[in-house]
């Protein structure tokens, strides 16, 4: 049963959309493979996916790796072992498990200091448990190196956003030069989010990286936002959702 | 290794051994798929141990052959087919190991170590472990897939039993799986914390070789088990 999940990465400039797009990917992905396994991983500290996602996570991978660390600074070599050792397992008390998808938080890194060695170790964690999934939705920071550092190595389908500014298209075209030097993915595409309208397109920038997606500002998420409800009850016909599932369509992801 | 004797043997006296079935492990087989081994609750029959019911895991080791004369599994309650929904668990293994074989000093709590560290190593086919030992728990995830392809105590006894014979000290092991309803969990978790607690004293013995034992916390154990204070003052000369 060794078979890898197909791993899709959102990544791009704070602010232009990336928290509503992974949760509604997760829906899209769910309806589409409905007994696959699916797991959303929220990598970015602000723990925004969770919301989104109708989902409270009460423990995240950073309160575990906290736990190691006090551990290993108090001395009891054992216990850190111990906690590690059965680290795997913990995974499962801060996993949450929806109706078709299962849920993640990687929290805030917040102990300071170097602990590159719990942190590799977790991430081998992460990337074992991760496994056992068929899709995965990462709903990263920034950049793609803080998800590389942080929560996993190889990602299969790195998917940009930006909005229609320049620092938006910059920044998604750093973040692909970034991940070429890390050899990180296998596909690449990159969605506008909240265009004006399409004439803009012709004044943006976005170096080579394939356009997969153009979606307008939507007020069915707005709405959503201001009701704090999930992505789930966003009607399909949406304009988000359909952008986003002609996205993953072009990129041989549904 | 007579540390752990008197607590086996109180243990024992404790189950109602003779309700128990043994069960047919010879040409029993089951996938063990390593760390592909995720059950989530949609595919899950249920959870041995699971919500707030006991989930005991406990581990001795002995060299005496009437606690443990051969290999046996042994079930008291129902087995994982006759299920139905979450259910009060316990794993207890009695390990016996040739006499003198697991060394001392740091070697021997190591070797025992060891030994209960089998359990972080055995994965079969739609039988998903949760091991904490912070909590004193090993809940049991058991998917819908495995009971009906067959799955019982049988196949998962076997693999924990070949595992163990891994370790060349071991000769024979006891292995016994509770899920009466009836049984006393709360008296049989006290019991499986003192077999921790004797490990963590082994522990404690060697890591604090010179110290006055009036102000040890772990006394009351030294003093109970036969062979702690020995190997404690053995230390010392």
């Amino acid at each position: 049963m060794i078979k890898k999940p197909i791993v899709l990465a959102v990544a791009g400039k704070g602010g232009v959309g990336k928290t509503s797009l992974a949760a509604v990917m997760v829906k899209l992905l769910v309806e589409a493979y409905p007994d696959k396994k699916i797991l959303a991983i929220d990598a970015d500290p602000a723990v925004g996916l969770s919301t989104a996602l109708g989902v409270e996570p009460t423990l995240t991978l950073d309160d575990i790796r906290k736990e190691a660390v006090e551990a290993a600074e108090s001395g009891n070599t054992e216990a850190t072992v111990e906690i590690l050792g059965e680290a795997r397992y913990r995974i499962f008390d801060a996993m949450v498990e929806m109706d078709g998808f299962s849920f993640i938080a990687i929290g805030r890194p917040e102990a300071a200091g170097c602990y590159c060695k719990i942190n590799t170790y977790l991430k081998e964690v992460i990337a074992q448990v991760a496994d056992n999934f068929d899709y995965i939705v990462i709903d990263g920071e920034a950049g793609i190196e803080q998800i590389n550092r942080r929560v996993m190595e190889k990602v299969t389908h790195l998917i940009l956003i930006t909005d229609s500014s320049k620092k938006g298209c910059d920044v998604v075209k750093t973040i692909k030069g970034v991940a070429d030097n890390l050899v990180m993915y296998d596909k690449i595409g990159v969605i506008v989010n909240r265009v004006p309208s399409q004439d803009v397109l012709q004044y943006m920038d976005l170096g080579n990286i394939p356009l997969i997606g153009c979606i307008p500002a939507d007020e069915n998420l707005t709405e959503r936002d201001l009701k704090g409800e999930s992505v789930f009850y966003i009607p399909d016909a949406a304009p988000i959702v359909e952008g986003l599932r002609g996205a993953l369509s072009k990129m041989g992801v549904i | 290794m007579k540390l752990y004797d008197a607590n086996i043997k109180a243990l024992l006296s404790n189950i109602n051994l003779e309700q128990a079935r043994k069960l047919d492990i010879v040409n029993t087989n089951w996938e063990d798929v390593g760390d592909y081994n995720l059950i989530l609750r949609s595919d899950m029959a249920y959870e041995l141990g699971g919500e707030n019911y006991p989930a005991i895991s406990a581990m001795a080791v002995t060299s005496q052959n009437e606690f443990v004369n051969t290999d046996e599994v042994l079930l008291l309650g129902p087995d994982l087919k006759d299920i139905q929904e979450d259910c009060p668990y316990a794993r207890i293994a009695i390990v016996r190991v040739a006499e003198d074989s697991l060394g001392d000093g740091n070697a021997l709590y190591n070797a025992i170590r060891k030994i209960e560290y089998v359990r972080y190593h055995i994965n079969p086919k739609g039988y998903m472990t949760r091991i904490s030992a912070k909590q004193g728990r090993e809940p049991v995830r058991v998917s819908k897939d495995a009971i009906e392809d067959g799955l019982g105590f049988a196949q998962v006894g076997k693999m924990f039993i070949d595992t163990y014979h891994q370790n060349k000290n071991i000769k024979a092991v006891k292995l016994i799986f509770i899920t009466d309803p009836a049984f006393d969990y709360k008296s049989l978790a006290e019991q499986a914390k003192h077999f921790e607690d004797i490990t963590g004293t082994i522990d404690h013995i060697f890591k604090n070789v010179i110290m006055d034992c009036g102000s040890c916390s772990l006394q009351n154990i030294c003093d109970e088990v036969e062979g702690l204070r020995e190997l404690h003052f053995s230390t010392m000369r």
